[in-house]
């Protein structure tokens, strides 16, 4: 199995964000997470990247455990994130926030030597037109648009070569036009790649015109899980997801 | 710009050229006070490397100053050892350790917690210094420290000093520069996006720290070739004080901000001194004025009248 999540538990305080989740993504897949807003998806993303720990249950990536391994370990295990709520490097041009992650992935960052402006820049370059900021590679991670920082979020994650791209959103707050200009990059990147991706997105269409898995979470538990078609005619998603937001 | 690296460049030339003939025309008194702002630029363009690019905030930096001041002190004076290019990596390699024994402690803490960790070991080892008599010379330090050779005449002094900061400077530049001080800027920025990136953030700041902590121990030891001794003072903290001021002083976002900074503080406190007994109140009020009115230093004042206020700041 490519990755694997088995009886999966976090509560904080008396939630249970996440309940008892058992999951798997097969090598190749998009495969989506959905459910209405608090549905504990964002702290799914949290646990299997290291963010915070599992109260218990276990993530198998690779036929590895990396349960409660640190967000380090499990960046260099392969597993890359982009955040829901931007979490990019301000101060750094969109340039420098690609090279960090560009350098640290090729275990660079230990080097006192060379200049770094000078290493890979046809790699960041590369990694900066795929997601369309060639021409913001200059401006500070700050000082982007919403959108355009939401793409460096997906570009720094795909600096790291990840072999699991985890999107947490990629995709809020954008306009219309955007959200699909961006989904059409994270699609063809995918192919480029080669990278298996585990998207978490609210908007419907989106994740129906793309997906090839789909697993449906309320409440911290996994509800319902297929392909689209399943999906679409679930009448468990039908009442509380997606009754619920019509 | 052209026309702002064309100033750089005049200006850089400029400095240089005095820096150079300083001892030829400059009275001896002047010569001490611009070896005096020599040293106190390594020091601070070696906290700088820890502040400015990685963020950390050491208020204790005093205690590698006279760490390695007081070894180069002991090493000449008790042992038969006087050779200055062994002492001068030997003592800063001293403040390296015990930077390397602090970063141990505090390289997982941040911003009010690290600071204040910071300025607890340099007052514990300024009590040690003035406990350990035998070793240190309790209060009165250690006098009367001759380097061999000819490190003994002022303008031989000068001038090692001088090319030994600039070596160093060279050094933590290219550090600076390197993938090594691009992730110390991104733990700067973000440490929590910097881990999903895959740097090892707490190993970096540990190790941002113990090159600081040797350039700032270079520092103390230049100060004992300038000032033939190893005073307590060294590791008390308002020794660090001044090493943090120097740097907000010239703008903790420039490589070159320290030395600025380490010129004005000293200039000033050669002519206030000279006419108030007040330094220390006038300085608190440069400091309140430079905070308020211009927070990125000196440097970022003169970057923000060549941006026209365009206030872009960049390390
Ligand atoms: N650090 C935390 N401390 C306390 N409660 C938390 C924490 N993180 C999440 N929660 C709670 O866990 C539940 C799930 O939150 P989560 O952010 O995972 O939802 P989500 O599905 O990502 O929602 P959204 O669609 O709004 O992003 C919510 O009830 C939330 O309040
Ligand atoms: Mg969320």
């Amino acid at each position: 199995m490519f990755f694997e999540v088995q009886n999966l538990e976090k509560s904080f305080g008396g939630v249970k964000a996440t309940d008892n989740v058992s999951l798997h993504i097969n090598e190749g897949d998009i495969c989506s997470l959905i459910g209405p807003n608090g549905a504990g998806k964002s702290t799914f993303f949290n646990l299997i990247t290291g963010y915070i720990r599992p109260d218990s249950g276990k993530v198998i990536f690779l036929g590895e455990d990396i349960t409660g391994k640190t967000a380090m370990a499990i960046a260099r295990k392969g597993i890359a994130r982009s955040f829901q709520i931007v979490n990019i490097f301000p101060q750094l041009t969109a340039y420098e926030n690609v090279m960090v992650a560009v350098l640290s992935q090729k275990k660079r960052s230990f080097n006192v030597i060379h200049p770094a402006k000078k290493i890979d820049k046809d790699e960041i370059y590369g990694l900066l037109q795929s997601t369309g900021l060639e021409q913001q590679a200059q401006m500070l991670g700050g000082q982007l648009s919403h959108g355009n920082q939401k793409r460096l979020e997906v570009a720094i994650a795909l600096a790291l070569k990840p072999k699991l791209l985890a999107l947490d959103e990629p995709t809020a707050g954008m306009a219309e036009e955007e959200k699909s200009a961006i989904l059409e990059t994270i699609k063809t990147l995918m192919k480029m790649t080669g990278c298996t991706i585990l998207l978490c997105e609210h908007d419907m269409s989106v994740i129906f015109s793309i997906s090839d898995q789909i697993w449906v979470l309320h409440n911290g538990r996994i509800v319902a899980n297929g392909n689209v078609e399943e999906i679409k005619n679930n009448e468990v998603v039908q009442r509380i997801y997606l009754g619920g937001r019509e | 710009m052209p026309a702002k690296s064309k100033f750089v460049w005049i200006f850089g030339c400029l400095i240089a050229f005095f820096l150079i003939i300083v001892p030829f025309v400059l009275s001896r008194f002047w010569v001490g006070t611009i070896t005096e702002i020599l040293i106190l630029t390594l020091a601070g363009i070696s906290l700088n490397f820890l502040l400015g690019y990685a963020g950390c905030l050491s208020f204790g930096h005093g205690a590698f100053f006279a760490t390695a001041a007081y070894t180069t002190a002991i090493l000449i004076t008790r042992t038969g050892l006087n050779q200055y290019f062994v002492i001068l990596l030997v003592a800063p390699l001293m403040a390296a350790f015990l930077g390397a024994i602090i970063g141990i402690l505090i390289s997982r803490l941040y911003a009010f917690y690290y600071a204040i960790m910071t300025v607890a070991f340099t007052m514990i080892l300024w009590s040690i210094i003035r406990r350990l008599r035998d070793l240190t010379g309790g209060d009165s330090g250690i006098l009367g420290v001759h380097f061999a050779g000819f490190l003994q005449e002022m303008n031989n002094i000068y001038f090692f000093t001088l090319a030994v900061v600039v070596l160093c400077a060279i050094i933590l530049w290219i550090i600076g520069n390197s993938p090594f001080g691009w992730a110390l800027r991104a733990i700067r920025e973000n440490p929590v996006r910097s881990s999903f990136v895959s740097i090892n953030v707490v190993w970096h700041r540990y190790l941002a720290l113990v090159v600081s902590s040797f350039f700032c121990g270079m520092a103390g030891s230049l100060h004992v070739v300038y000032t033939f001794g190893a005073f307590p003072e060294l590791a008390f903290w308002t020794k660090s004080a001044d090493i943090v001021t120097i740097c907000i002083l010239g703008g903790i976002n420039s490589f070159l901000g320290p030395a600025i900074g380490s010129a004005v503080l000293i200039l000033l406190e050669t002519f206030i001194t000279s006419v108030t007994l007040y330094w220390p109140l006038i300085l608190g009020i440069i400091i309140c004025a430079v905070v308020l009115l211009m927070p990125q230093g000196i440097t970022g004042l003169i970057r923000n009248v060549f941006n026209k206020g365009r206030g872009e700041f960049r390390a």
